[in-house]
């Protein structure tokens, strides 16, 4: 039904743009069109879905994770990207990415605390190596102007 | 005769030191990516992105080239040895290449894979070199109509081949036409769904949306579902096939030839289509059906070629039409749109560099990759052996720097964590994220053709029925949109596909 959703809303939307006419169709024109197939398909998909439900062809909702555990991780590898990325600009790349391995080799993979932070200490470093000064793709620096 | 002389003048320009290199090192770093479960070769193509702007146009598509090609060698390895996926183009060889590991024949297995690949992909590339400049030109008679039609065509066929429901399919393909809607309106200069944020003005970037939707979202699945990666313990020996090996394998490696650059040229089939296909035909007219997923050579030496002989297949559209089939071909558009290079009908023409060297690097590429993966096979085993938990903060770090380096802006890296959030929900509820990315690549194509269209026949959707070749393909689109729901050619869909699942 999320989809139906967007499907009506991206029509929505597509309107409020404009559609034009035929003859010189509006920047919303397009849009509409494929929020309308979204949510004519969304809706023939779920009818679908619960067709073969009444019917007994399909089991009955299966859990989304198989573990709790590992899709509480995968929860928090979500967060700990988020986390990451915005941490970049204010600490800068080798601070930032340093915390953000330490976080996945203790929390979601653990690891022994000298494994972690030596693992987190050289992968940084080499990809400071490789990418800002090798390949000069200008990663954040932060207050910590080293190199 | 056949572009053997233009080909002359392709290993001309293939021929120097730097341009080697790159080839080379496309290769090596497709291989590793085929290799690796997790990275595929849009990720890697995605990481290079940003590199390739400093190189020449012609290195730049070589190494990307080569990645593309070379992750389809990378990606067997992992299938026969750990019985993973490398990459998706190399499920179904872990059906029967598993096996053959498992009976003692990872050596044949991993030989007879390579060696197929490196027939497939010569051939296909023979064929891409004798195709594309005619074709090119009798894409010179293509109008904004025509145009239209095709891509219109291209995304019915794209979501007719998707694996599962075609309704789920088209939904993918309608979201991914709105996803390629998203920035500023060429014709009236209005900003279309950006909701003030920066970045969206110019378009969403294709990188951090391939790099979340096929990067970002395996490692996260993997996360979730426990990855466990155990490299089959076996001595490998024998990696050349015997006479009665050759034997078996022949028909599959020709057929397997046939299919994957015919399947290669249709939008969005590629690759993966190409080796399930591979597969279910194999099984279908062998006189041993019952055999098949128990290690038999004909389940590794059709799929494996299959899916070489596609990458040739993939370059067509691109080069001669300027429309790519698949989301690895996309980036290189892509990247060739950033050099200024004309894509389409004149490429061959205006750049002869262009096309005649990547179709020699691709010559040169492929003796590469058999040396790499034939007495080299060692070394890719011993990066099979990499565990997971110290590989998948990598993959993860590769995205972000990779997307990060591109505008130097961690919006576009929140985007791709938004894609992979996005990818992750799609791959649990079986949604395919081909057909929306190939769908919102293409979308703006698509519009600016539509309106084009529309403006010329004064608001006539008629148009796209009265030009012949427009009317042909439109007809071909609604054919395939309405022929697999009747009910005597429902059933038979993909019967042979869903067999081998």
């Amino acid at each position: 039904m999320a989809w139906l959703g967007t499907g009506v809303l991206i029509c929505l939307s597509s309107l409020h743009l404009s559609l034009g006419d035929f003859h010189n169709p509006g920047p919303g024109f397009l849009s509409f069109f494929a929020g309308l197939v979204l949510a004519v398909f969304s809706l023939v998909t779920h009818l679908q879905a619960r067709k073969h439900s009444a019917s007994g062809k399909e089991k009955d909702s299966k859990p989304i994770w198989t573990n709790r555990q590992n899709g509480f991780k995968m929860v928090l590898t979500v967060i700990a990207l988020l986390v990451y990325s915005l941490l970049m600009n204010y600490l800068g790349f080798l601070v930032s990415t340093f915390l953000f391995l330490v976080f996945i080799l203790r929390i979601i993979k653990p690891q022994r605390w000298p494994v972690a932070l030596v693992g987190a200490l050289l992968v940084s470093l080499a990809f400071y190596g490789i990418f800002e000064l090798g390949l000069q793709s200008h990663l954040p620096k932060g207050p910590f102007k080293v190199f | 005769m056949f572009g053997f002389g233009e080909l002359f003048y392709g290993f001309s320009v293939i021929l120097t030191f730097s341009n080697l290199m790159y080839c080379f090192l496309g290769c090596i770093i497709g291989t590793l990516v085929g290799v690796l479960p997790g990275l595929g070769p849009v990720a890697a193509m995605s990481l290079l992105f940003p590199v390739t702007l400093h190189i020449p146009p012609v290195s730049a598509l070589i190494m990307m080239a080569g990645i593309y090609y070379g992750a389809m060698y990378g990606g067997s390895t992992t299938s026969i040895l750990v019985n993973i996926p490398g990459e998706a183009a190399s499920v179904i060889t872990c059906l029967d290449g598993y096996k053959m590991a498992r009976r003692g024949r990872a050596g044949v297995a991993l030989g007879m894979s390579a060696l197929g690949s490196f027939i497939g992909g010569t051939l296909s590339i023979l064929v891409l070199q004798m195709v594309a400049p005619p074709l090119a030109q009798v894409a010179l008679a293509f109008g904004f109509p025509e145009y239209f039609s095709l891509i219109c065509c291209g995304l019915v066929v794209l979501t007719f081949m998707a694996r599962g429901s075609m309704a789920k399919a088209l939904m993918m393909a309608s979201f991914g036409v709105f996803l390629g809607t998203i920035g500023t309106d060429l014709f009236a200069g209005t900003p279309k769904f950006t909701f003030g944020i920066k970045i969206l003005y110019d378009g969403l970037g294709i990188v951090p949306v391939v790099m979340g939707l096929f990067g970002i979202s395996e490692v996260l699945l993997n996360i979730e579902e426990g990855l466990t990666q155990e490299v089959f313990k076996t001595k490998i020996r024998n990696l050349f096939p015997n006479r009665k090996d050759w034997a078996d394998s022949a028909g599959p490696i020709g057929r397997g030839t046939v299919i994957g650059f015919l399947l290669g040229i249709l939008p969005g089939a590629g690759p993966v289509i190409s080796s399930f296909t591979s597969y279910a035909l194999e099984k279908k007219i062998s006189k041993h059906p019952e055999k098949f997923g128990t290690g038999v050579i004909q389940g590794v030496a059709g799929p494996e070629t299959a899916n070489n002989a596609a990458v040739g297949g993939a370059f067509v559209p691109l080069l001669t039409l300027g429309i790519p089939p698949t989301p690895s071909m996309a980036l290189l558009l892509g990247c060739l749109l950033s050099y200024g290079v004309q894509v389409g009908p004149l490429l061959v023409k205006n750049t002869p560099d262009i096309f005649w060297g990547v179709v020699a690097s691709m010559y040169i590429g492929n003796i590469m990759l058999l040396v790499l993966n034939l007495p080299l096979i060692g070394l890719w085993v011993k990066v099979l052996k990499v565990p997971y938990v110290f590989l998948f903060p990598l993959i993860l770090l590769f995205c972000v720097v990779g997307v990060y380096s591109l505008n130097s802006t961690t919006d576009e890296v929140i985007l791709m964590i938004f894609f992979g959030l996005i990818g992750y929900l799609m791959k649990k509820f079986d949604y395919e994220a081909a057909p929306m990315v190939m769908a919102m690549i293409l979308s703006p194509l698509m519009e600016n053709n539509l309106r084009q269209s529309l403006a010329l026949s004064h608001g006539s959707f008629l148009i796209f029925f009265t030009r012949p070749l427009s009317a042909a393909l439109m007809i071909t689109a609604m054919a395939l949109l309405i022929l697999p729901n009747l009910p005597w050619l429902k059933a038979k869909k993909w019967e042979g596909l869903e067999a081998t699942e």
